[in-house]
């Protein structure tokens, strides 16, 4: 079966973000960017699909900036087979992501499309969800686990306090959670053959898409700081604070 | 103006961020309908009916909702939810999971995990993993937002007397199945709901060395957690991890142990409500976001502890 | 000049710096540092698995022909990291130098094992009394039927004590100091009359001094033509020198990367210690020099796989002497910034200075090179 990975381009994890002075957002100048951590997994689980042989083709697709590139570059050297780009400089929400993927899946007709539980830039968790609803399909979100049976797939899911699975019929969308694997790294060979891999350049007009937003960011500010606590001196003192003064045990 | 709220339950009980999410709605403001979509869950209802600010509760009882499988429910939610302004659920992984394919059926936005209503329409939430704050304002016609439960003191449990409401139109789209759960079924709370953490660093020296902080954790009702540097050191495994990739939490007391406060591991538990540092450096960047700090050795101080509460 | 890295460049970069970061924490870097080879022979592994250890070998030989800015991109990550493993000594000293000389039947025996990580390396070319000076060789190789006899002394062989295979100079004739009569050869750490004395040292890596007394070498084994190993012992040592300043790059940037977040978060007076301006502009030289040391980095970086010339030993020289000087200014500067707990071993900041201060006595000292430096100036 044809495996449709979505990935998305952001700030790379170790690099502490700074809020601009003006509030009009966060300083992206100069900063390392990357592949977002949880459509590493995404992608991983994919090519791991295929090399198991039940995933025939990993096509993955990014919206943003021409740079996204890079980050399609990187998961064709991970061992997806083909790349698409729909290129657009505007701030995209999930559901205008959404829209869009559901263009290319309309396009492409995967049987399984794998996306990052959210990126951590945005944080918002919606469009694998969103994807589903507009294409009718069931989902598997915050999947540790992935189990093709036949025309259908068994997800284990991450919920608050254990662990839950699900039987979805095929085609379906995964989210992915930290657990679902380890992804590897892009070995030399692997990154010299990501070059001669095809990626195509779409555009969202081209895919008869509008991406109006009826959400818009007022400000972004750094949040307040914790003002410093006191000093306790014994083992005593802590215990009668916590039990009288922040009432906490 | 009406605020549909998604209750939070498994059936038999209404979780407890059901009323944080009722809370955030009450700040918005207008008449407030939980919606109790389960399967022989009449006695989540009569619990949300009591709700103190609750003015209908409705009540989709069908084996298609017995496991909140988001397929069905969204479908539901989606068809209530368009006479409503509002949209609220908890941002739990329930809440998570439905949500935003509520908001894709409605052709709306979505804002996820808010931490604070400014009016109506906009709304503070963490981006960045907390690194930054956003205020987003909406204009979409139903606004579909998931409420993170830290961000809301709960409303009271009882004190409400809303009216019940059936509803009988069922949807099954017929492509999911629930197969099975396994909840942990572990003496402690789980990290990410626990009340109480008990977290050590590499000032544990040694993975025998937690056993200290299980002792204070039991005697609190409390999860034990660990930052990165004890993880990377092999004292503790990968799931115990509090920090910007490992686990986010917001406890109502949150006590580092031997944990020298890296800016990963803060991010991932600064916004607990109580934080309590117990380190032999008096420098540790830990205390500069302490509420009490406790300069001292470990192996004495967590012992007296757990011999105190 | 285009400075941008191309796709597969930054790629690459990533690779290895995540590898790093993943493998490489401060508690994991002390348990191999206390390990038996005294590095992580499955980082080593991995180094092979991925194909970096093949980077700096021609694609003819089954490896990736790299560049001299991709060895610098690796060598810069594994700088950041202070990895302990050989890979200077072994992939792109004593691995250029088999490339360099090595005849088709020792190249086909060796460089696939030495690309797959299969095989370490590591390069015996100092003694005690050669002050880094290349000609100055003492240890002798004597004819004998059907190779060759080495007696001799050989002082810190980084990565001797697990390599499977060392390069060592002796002579083949002439006295020391003479420019001819130099030869190259491998020997296998086993052989009989040769023992090693192993000892960490100052900076991290093992290192060993080597005691050969009459130790049977075979023809086979001799890399190159006999007594004309100098010119190419001093063309892979530039290399090496270029891959050292990569190295170094990396450890400067971690080491102002911590002491800049010291600076954030230390509170004295009531406030972030680099509030205060007198300590700004300690930090602003740090980084300064950090600047200029890249530049000739990448300087190096470019010329290292260029023929040899003079231009290209003078422009290696001057990069090693000022890459030193840097990193000993900013391993001094970012203790005194942080106090007394810059030099505690539980920081990883004690290990970077270390490594930093401990650089120019690798390859050549300042004087050395300094002086290199001015006779090149001289005869250009």
């Amino acid at each position: 079966m044809k495996i449709l990975v979505a990935v998305k381009r952001v700030v790379d994890y170790n690099v502490k973000v700074r809020v601009k002075a003006d509030g009009s957002g966060v300083d992206l100048a100069n900063v390392k960017m990357a592949m977002n951590p949880f459509c590493e997994i995404a992608v991983e689980e994919a090519v791991r699909l295929k090399e198991k042989g039940i995933a025939s083709e990993v096509v993955v697709v990014s919206i943003g900036s021409s740079a996204a590139q890079e980050q399609l570059r990187t998961a064709l050297a991970l061992g997806a087979d083909r790349a698409v780009l729909v290129e657009s400089n505007d701030e995209l929400g999930p559901l205008a992501v959404a829209k869009l993927l559901k263009a290319v899946v309309d396009k492409e007709q995967p049987q399984l499309v794998i996306l990052g539980k959210q990126a951590i830039d945005s944080d918002n968790n919606q469009t694998g969800q969103m994807l589903a609803a507009l294409c009718g399909f069931a989902q598997g979100t915050f999947a540790s686990r992935v189990e093709v049976a036949g025309d259908q797939l068994n997800v284990t899911r991450e919920i608050d306090g254990g662990l839950q699975t699900v039987a979805l019929k095929l085609p379906a969308i995964v989210t992915t959670d930290l657990r679902l694997n380890e992804p590897r790294y892009a070995s030399l060979p692997n990154i010299m053959k990501a070059k001669k891999k095809p990626l195509d350049v779409v555009t969202p007009d081209a895919l008869g898409v509008s991406t109006a937003s009826t959400v818009k960011v007022l400000k972004v500010e750094a949040p307040a700081a914790r003002s410093a606590g006191i000093k306790v001196g014994s083992v005593a003192e802590l215990v009668e604070k916590l039990k009288n003064e922040a009432k906490v045990i | 103006m009406a605020i549909l709220v998604l209750a939070e339950h498994n059936n038999a009980a209404l979780a407890a961020a059901t009323l944080n999410t009722v809370s955030a709605a009450q700040q918005i403001g207008g008449d407030i309908h939980v919606l109790v979509a389960g399967a022989g869950c009449a006695a989540v209802a009569t619990a949300a009916a009591q709700v103190a600010g609750v003015a209908k509760v409705l009540v989709a009882d069908h084996a298609a909702y017995a496991n909140q499988l988001p397929e069905n429910l969204a479908l539901l939610i989606a068809e209530l939810g368009k006479n409503y302004s509002h949209v609220l659920a908890a941002a739990t992984t329930n809440g998570k999971n439905v949500l935003p394919r509520v908001a894709a059926l409605l052709d709306v936005d979505q804002i996820s995990e808010i931490v604070k209503v400014i009016d109506a329409d906009t709304f503070q939430r963490p981006i960045y993993a907390g690194n930054a704050i956003a205020t987003v304002q909406s204009s979409a016609a139903v606004k579909v937002i998931s409420v993170r439960g830290t961000g809301f003191d709960a409303v009271a449990a009882s004190g409400g007397s809303a009216s019940i409401e059936a509803i009988a139109s069922v949807t099954d789209a017929g492509i999911s199945a629930f197969v099975g759960e396994e909840v942990a079924k572990s003496e402690r709370p789980e990290l990410t709901s626990a009340k109480v953490i008990v977290s050590g660093g590499r000032g544990m020296q040694n993975g025998d060395n937690f056993q200290l902080l299980y002792g204070v954790a039991d005697k609190l009702g409390a999860a034990v957690g660990a930052s990165r540097a004890a993880v990377d050191a092999g004292f503790v495994p990968n799931d115990m991890q509090v920090g910007q990739t490992g686990k986010i939490v917001a406890p109502q007391l949150y006590i580092a142990v031997g944990i020298s406060g890296a800016i990963q591991h803060l991010a991932g538990m600064k916004d607990s409500k109580v934080i309590v540092a117990i380190n032999k450096d008096e420098e540790a960047p830990i205390f500069q976001v302490a509420d009490y700090g406790l300069v001292g050795d470990l192996f004495e101080a967590v012992p007296e502890l757990e011999a105190q509460l | 000049m285009d400075f941008k890295l191309t796709e597969e460049q930054q790629m690459l970069q990533d690779t290895v710096a995540r590898l790093v970061r993943d493998s490489y924490g401060f508690e994991q870097r002390e348990h191999f540092y206390r390990s038996e080879p005294g590095f992580s022979r499955e980082f080593w592994q991995q180094l092979g698995e991925l194909g970096l250890c093949g980077m700096p070998f021609s694609e003819a030989h089954g490896g990736f022909g790299g560049s001299g800015v991709d060895n610098m991109l690796i060598m810069t990550e594994l700088g950041r990291g202070l990895c302990l493993e050989p890979y200077l000594q072994s992939q792109i000293h004593a691995g250029g130098l088999l490339q360099q000389l090595g005849s088709v039947e020792q190249l086909e025996r060796l460089l696939p094992v030495l690309i797959s990580g299969e095989l370490q390396l590591a390069v015996a070319l100092e003694e005690r009394q050669s002050h880094y000076q290349l000609l100055d060789v003492q240890t002798r190789a004597e004819r004998v039927d059907g190779g060759w006899e080495l007696s001799g002394r050989k002082v810190v062989v980084i990565g001797g004590h697990s390599a499977g295979m060392l390069l060592v100079s002796a002579r083949t004739r002439g006295e020391a100091r003479d420019e001819q009569g130099i030869s190259l050869f491998l020997v296998d750490p086993q052989a009989e009359g040769l023992s090693r004395k192993v000892y960490p040292t100052i900076d991290g890596p093992k290192a060993c001094d080597l005691f050969l007394e009459r130790v049977l070498v075979r023809d086979t084994d001799l890399l190159g033509e006999p007594g004309q190993a100098l010119a190419a012992l001093r063309y892979q040592q530039g290399r090496a020198i270029a891959a050292q300043c990569a190295e170094a790059i990396g450890s400067m940037q971690e080491a102002c990367q911590l002491t800049l977040d010291y600076l954030k978060t230390r509170q004295q007076f009531g406030k972030p210690i680099g509030k205060f301006q007198a300590l700004q502009h300690r930090m602003v030289d740090m980084r300064t020099e950090l600047e200029l040391a890249t530049s000739m980095a990448i300087l190096a970086a470019c010329v290292a796989d260029q023929a040899d010339s003079l231009e290209r030993s003078r422009r290696l020289a001057a990069a090693k002497f000022i890459v030193t000087r840097a990193a000993r200014f900013i391993a001094e500067q970012a203790i005194q910034l942080h106090g007394g707990i810059g030099m505690t071993w539980e920081y990883n900041l004690a290990h970077h200075a270390k490594r930093l201060v401990m650089l120019s006595h690798q390859l050549g000292d300042d004087d050395h090179h300094l002086s290199a430096y001015a006779e090149l100036l001289h005869s250009a």
